[in-house]
């Protein structure tokens, strides 16, 4: 369905995206995982026509998107990593606006207004103003926002930075929702969790490029042999006596450590705050 | 002190230093004001004085009406141009000249038997003039007098001794206001309509200008909000992105516009007296001007603070020398050539024309004309530089 071939975008002497390719199948839940400064906004941005590549292609169902005015857009949702709503428009009036300008109107975006209000779980609240909003609603709403066009696929920029967990749980709810009724998600963030609950495929981003690509288990073979091995214990007294008399401490696991660890051990450990 | 206080404070000043731009601009603006205002009035070459234009009409071109006009020449405070009676009332009509000088035929001949015989017929010098320029007016008709009295008892008494003892006065004096309708100050020229019509016309354009800086904060701030990205993701052209903002907030500006002039028109009685296709032309016209000037604002502006820093002296030197506070003509000769390069110039001056001044839509047609190109110049630039990418 999305194809990126060779796309570079450079800011000054920096290399934002190298020479990136990846695709994504119809009805896929491809997760685009990378650290900060990887490069993932610049690539969406490319993707959704918010920024002009400097070299590379992208193709939508074999088509090449071009051009501000592509009708090839009018396919793609887009969320973005920003509460990207007007605060002094109620919720309601700031969806008519984003149906608006993909040409939906009268009863048709009356009713897909409805139906978006109705899966971020604010129905309750369509008249009141944004700006009273908790930043959980702001969220649900932006990704409300992103539907009105019924796009077939869906391209989410760390939709959920700074939500609570049950405002997180709502948006999951929602997209394995919208995945459900076919909707291709492509998914970018930095948590590993979002990832391997929602994703059925995974490329990291490092750098501006595609280290590894692959489904969970696939990511998690390229782990070196030493760091990957597990073995299964039983959680009960005897374990501990037995790891207590070899001199080691039984400490509970995460099942969510083995993503963060191939993840961890592809892009390295050191900050990225640049 | 508090040091959650402290910690907010010092937060402030972090953000304000931070934006290094907006902070240079920001220190540059009252200097540059000062320096401004007081190079136009106080410090500065004050050496060259400012003349005032005057056109004289001389159809009785005797040697009293060649010596009292010498003689207003030599003086100093006047320029003055030879011209007809006729292209001396329109010149004034349009505003182009203050004050002219009428000298009628036999003048010279006619205030010599005056100053003689008060019972002889007294010739009549008129003085066509401007309502908005009342003061030159005044300052004419002082110095004319003055001029009369020394050259026609010169003639008629070439000897000094007694030069200067008038037995009556040679001529009389009359003041005609010149618009293309009557005035509607009909009771006194003091020019009070045409002034409350000046202030407000000024005030109004400058209205405008303000809420462009308010709208291209506005803009700035949407594109940080990530909303301009969203917009760009749809099937939409750059061209109509910003044409539709270029629209809306002509829009917004006539509203301020109509605002503005209406509380004139209810309060101190301003009227159209001239072109109403004209005036409303002049009204869509400077609203699509200073809705174009926004969106460069915005387009050069990378934070709102820039914006603010930026446009803000933009806009004050625009009013100001586009004659929105005071008008042009009080302004120093040299001010006058800088203002014709001001949109704002053309937007004042064209109003004057179709509301007090009274003149149709061709009178109004060149500034009409220059407004819109300032309109088409400042969207062009904003397209052009508008930072999309940020």
């Amino acid at each position: 369905m999305l194809e990126l071939k060779n796309l570079t975008k450079r800011y000054g002497e920096r290399v934002a995206v190298d020479r990136l390719s990846l695709s994504v199948k119809r009805g896929e839940r491809f997760g685009l995982l990378g650290p900060n400064g990887a490069g993932k906004t610049t690539t969406i941005s490319m993707l959704v026509g918010a920024l002009k590549p400097d070299s590379g292609e992208i193709l939508f169902n074999g088509e090449p998107l071009s051009g501000e005015c592509d009708p090839l857009k009018r396919k793609i949702g887009y969320v973005p990593q920003e509460l990207a709503l007007y605060d002094d428009l109620s919720a309601v009036e700031n969806l008519r606006f984003f149906g608006a300008i993909y040409g939906i109107s009268g009863s048709h975006l009356a009713e897909q207004v409805n139906h978006a209000l109705e899966l971020a779980g604010l129905t309750d609240r369509a008249k009141n103003k944004v700006r009273t909003f908790s930043g959980g609603m702001k969220r649900r709403l932006n990704l409300a926002a992103a539907l009105l066009h019924e796009p077939e696929l869906l391209v989410l920029d760390e939709p959920t930075v700074g939500v609570d967990p049950q405002s997180r749980n709502a948006i999951f709810e929602a997209l394995e929702k919208l995945a459900a009724r076919g909707i291709t998600l492509l998914y970018t963030t930095h948590y590993m969790e979002e990832v391997e609950r929602l994703c059925e495929r995974i490329a990291i981003m490092d750098q501006g490029q595609i280290v590894a690509e692959g489904t969970l288990a696939e990511l998690g073979e390229l782990l070196p042999r030493k760091e990957s091995g597990f073995i299964t214990l039983e959680s009960n007294e005897a374990t501990r006596e037995l790891l207590k008399a070899n001199g080691l401490t039984w400490r509970d696991a995460s099942e969510r450590g083995g993503l963060e660890s191939v993840f961890l051990h592809l892009t390295g450990r050191s900050l990225r705050d640049e | 002190m508090n040091r959650v206080f402290r910690a907010l404070v010092a937060n402030d000043l972090r953000l304000f230093f931070s934006d290094k731009r907006a902070l240079v601009a920001t220190m540059f603006v009252p200097i540059m004001l000062a320096s401004f205002f007081a190079m136009i009035f106080g410090g500065g070459d004050n050496s060259k004085k400012a003349t005032i234009a005057v056109l004289v009409a001389d159809a009785d071109q005797s040697k009293v009406s060649r010596k009292i006009i010498e003689g207003l020449r030599t003086e100093g405070s006047f320029t003055l141009t030879p011209t007809s009676e006729e292209a001396a009332r329109a010149a004034v009509r349009i505003g182009k000249a203050s004050v002219a000088l009428v000298i009628p035929k036999d003048f010279g001949k006619q205030s010599a038997s005056a100053m003689f015989n008060p019972m002889a017929p007294r010739p009549k010098l008129t003085f066509l003039y401007d309502p908005a320029h009342n003061a030159d007016l005044q300052m004419a008709r002082g110095l004319m007098t003055q001029q009369v009295m020394q050259v026609v008892s010169q003639e008629a008494f070439p000897n000094p001794e007694v030069t200067g003892m008038g037995l009556s006065n040679p001529c009389e004096m009359e003041s005609e206001a010149v618009v293309a309708k009557k005035p509607n100050e009909p009771k006194d020229a003091s020019g009070g309509k045409a002034s409350a019509t000046h202030v407000f016309i000024g005030m109004g354009v400058q209205g405008l200008l303000f809420f462009a800086i308010d709208f291209a904060i506005g803009m700035v701030r949407d594109r940080r909000l990530g909303l301009w990205k969203r917009l760009r993701a749809a099937p939409i052209s750059r061209l109509m992105l910003l044409g539709s903002r270029w629209i809306s907030s002509t829009l917004i500006g006539l509203v301020v516009l109509s605002a503005v002039l209406a509380f004139g028109a209810m309060l101190y009685g301003i009227r159209v007296n001239g072109s109403t296709v004209g005036f409303l032309l002049l009204a869509v016209a400077s609203s699509l001007m200073v809705a174009a000037f926004g969106l460069l604002i915005a387009a050069l502006g990378r934070t709102e603070g820039q914006c603010r820093a930026f446009a803000v002296p933009a806009v004050l030197t625009m009013s100001f020398l586009g004659g929105a506070w005071i008008p042009t003509f009080m302004m120093p000769a040299w001010v006058q050539p800088i203002s014709q390069l001001l949109p704002t110039r053309w937007a004042v001056d064209g109003f004057d024309l179709v509301t007090w001044r009274g003149l149709g839509l061709v009178e109004t047609l060149p500034s009409l004309g220059v407004v819109l190109l300032f309109a088409l110049i400042f969207a062009g630039f904003a397209l052009a530089r508008f930072r999309w990418e940020d």
